[in-house]
């Protein structure tokens, strides 16, 4: 808890009729002498009944911090402000013994006044309180509530605000009004300098990142950079956290595999790609006898090739290089999945699929990008390749009907065998939420002759912010 | 590296030595039909032998 200390006012107004009361007040003689910026002579005298003044401008307007909770406020009698004596409320020396006055304080917020403030009520030789204690009547001279050799609170409470509201922007019209209500006789009575007001609040603790309101900021650590010195008046001293890995399936290059080039034969799915989820080949992926697509093509599986097919004038010399789909002959590097057209097979259908993805579950965030990026070959000298078709599906076989058709490649940039492969990226966003197995189906026909040798690598399931 | 005339006969792909012209293997071997357009169908290029494996690339 924090407080203000004691804090004269700086301003004073006759009271009028502002207490609502019925009564209208005069201003106390020498008003300004309360005032913590004056010097010399304390006393303000009521000259007339009745007499009252507010005394304001205790508070500057920051004071008490906005952001502060305030706990209560005090009206306390100090030291008068220019160091000469103590402050107190009472008659002077030269009241007579049968003279007597009545005081009240309040305390006002800027725009009310409180109800007439408790005295404490302790017996005091020559003060009397009345009203519940809110009325104080000092009787015969040098009787001083507080004052003289004891200061401190006369009226308020460090836990409240005796009724009133607190506007933190109001803080410097606080203050505290006096009256003398009732006389006998001429007391020499009244205020002595070095009253103000005290107030207690407490400050917030610092706002913690994680407890914002409205929690508005979720991706502190996902800051471009991964290195987060200073944000806002905020700094830190150390790293933010790794981003988030985004989902990458594996790179299927197919230079695992086993190389069968006849075309009466199929690519033989082996590990890594016979792992779960496993890739499938040929009839064994399709619904049915036929996938269907446009006509009823045999169905047959792809070959999977190792540097140049078999036939001249069509194919890859080897397989796909990232990043621009270089062929290569290199080990590592030289095989490639594709339509062995050789012996009539350019009539066929050639299909196969992949392994299970479900990219809800497989994503990091499935607001981010998610695409299907290959490579494709597509040269043929006698200008008959075929065409390639890239479908999606849920069910482990499929075929035209059922499947979504997700891209189709029906010309070709290559040619020459040595052409680079052209990338292909088809994205997959429709399907990212989609709390499901999806397969991607590879199907390509329509070839015109031995020279439609269409060759697809570098398959991979990206993730992408 | 050496110069081939890369040739499809019924027994598959052959190669022949491109400045002699006399047998050097067969490459690959698939049984085509004699009627099918690809056979009789040739390329030059260059068949290479790592001692592991072997490859040929075709001229373009």
């Amino acid at each position: 808890m924090a407080d203000t200390g004691i804090v004269g006012p700086l301003s004073e107004i006759e009271l009028g009729t502002a207490l609502g009361d019925g009564l209208d007040y005069d201003s106390f003689g020498f008003a300004t002498r309360v005032l913590r910026t004056t010097g010399g002579s304390s006393a303000a005298i009521p000259l007339s009944i009745p007499s009252g003044n507010l005394y304001f401008n205790c508070f500057n307007s920051n004071n008490i911090p906005s952001s502060a909770t305030i706990l209560g406020v005090e009206i306390v009698a100090g030291v008068d402000f220019d160091g000469s004596g103590n402050s107190s409320i009472g008659n002077f020396g030269s009241t007579g013994s049968t003279e007597s006055i009545t005081f009240r304080m309040y305390l006002f917020n800027g725009t009310s006044y409180s109800s007439p403030l408790a005295f404490d009520g302790v017996a005091r030789t020559g003060i009397t309180y009345s009203d519940s204690n809110t009325s104080a009547t000092f009787l015969g001279p040098n009787i001083r509530y507080l004052g003289l050799n004891t200061l401190g609170t006369l009226f308020g409470s460090s836990t409240g605000l005796s009724g009133l509201s607190w506007d933190p922007t109001a803080q410097a019209s606080w203050g505290f009004a006096i009256t003398a209500t009732a006389a006998v006789n001429t007391p020499v009575s009244g205020i002595i300098r070095g009253i103000g007001l005290k107030a207690y609040y407490s400050e917030s603790d610092p706002v913690k990142l994680l407890n914002l309101p409205g929690t508005s900021i979720t991706e502190v650590d996902k800051v471009p950079g991964n290195t987060i010195a200073k944000w806002g008046v905020i700094n830190f001293t150390a790293a933010a956290p790794p981003t988030p890995t985004l989902y990458e399936s594996l790179l299927y290059s197919y230079e695992n595999q086993a190389t069968q080039e006849n075309a009466s034969s199929n690519w033989v799915v082996s590990t890594p790609m016979s792992d779960s989820p496993a890739w499938v080949n040929g009839t064994s992926a399709v619904n049915g006898t036929y996938w269907g697509l446009t006509s009823n093509k045999t169905v047959k599986g792809w070959n999977l090739g190792q540097d140049s097919t078999t036939s001249s004038g069509t194919g890859p010399t080897g397989g796909a290089t990232l990043p621009d789909g270089t062929p290569s002959t290199s080990t590592g590097e030289e095989k490639y999945m594709y339509t062995e057209s050789s012996s009539g097979r350019n009539a066929y259908c050639f299909v196969c699929r992949t392994g299970a993805y479900n990219f809800s579950t497989l994503m990091t965030s499935t607001s981010n990008n998610l695409n299907l990026e290959f490579f494709v070959h597509g040269y043929s000298s006698s200008d008959e390749m075929g065409d390639l078709f890239t479908y999606i599906a849920t069910a482990t076989t499929s075929n035209n009907a059922s499947a979504t058709l997700l891209d189709s490649q029906t010309s070709f940039s290559q040619t020459g065998n040595s052409s680079n492969y052209t990338k292909i990226t088809v994205s997959l966003n429709s399907y990212r939420t989609v709390n499901s197995d999806h397969y991607i189906y590879f199907v390509s026909q329509n070839g015109g002759g031995f020279r439609s040798d269409l060759a697809v690598d570098l398959v991979q399931i990206k993730e992408t912010s | 590296m050496i110069r081939v005339k890369y040739i499809c006969e019924v027994n598959g792909y052959n190669m022949y030595y491109s400045e002699s012209g006399d047998f050097f293997k067969t490459y690959f071997s698939e049984s085509f039909d004699s009627k099918d357009p690809e056979v009789g169908t040739y390329s030059y290029g260059d068949y290479m032998y790592t001692g592991s494996r072997e490859w040929y690339v075709a001229d373009e």
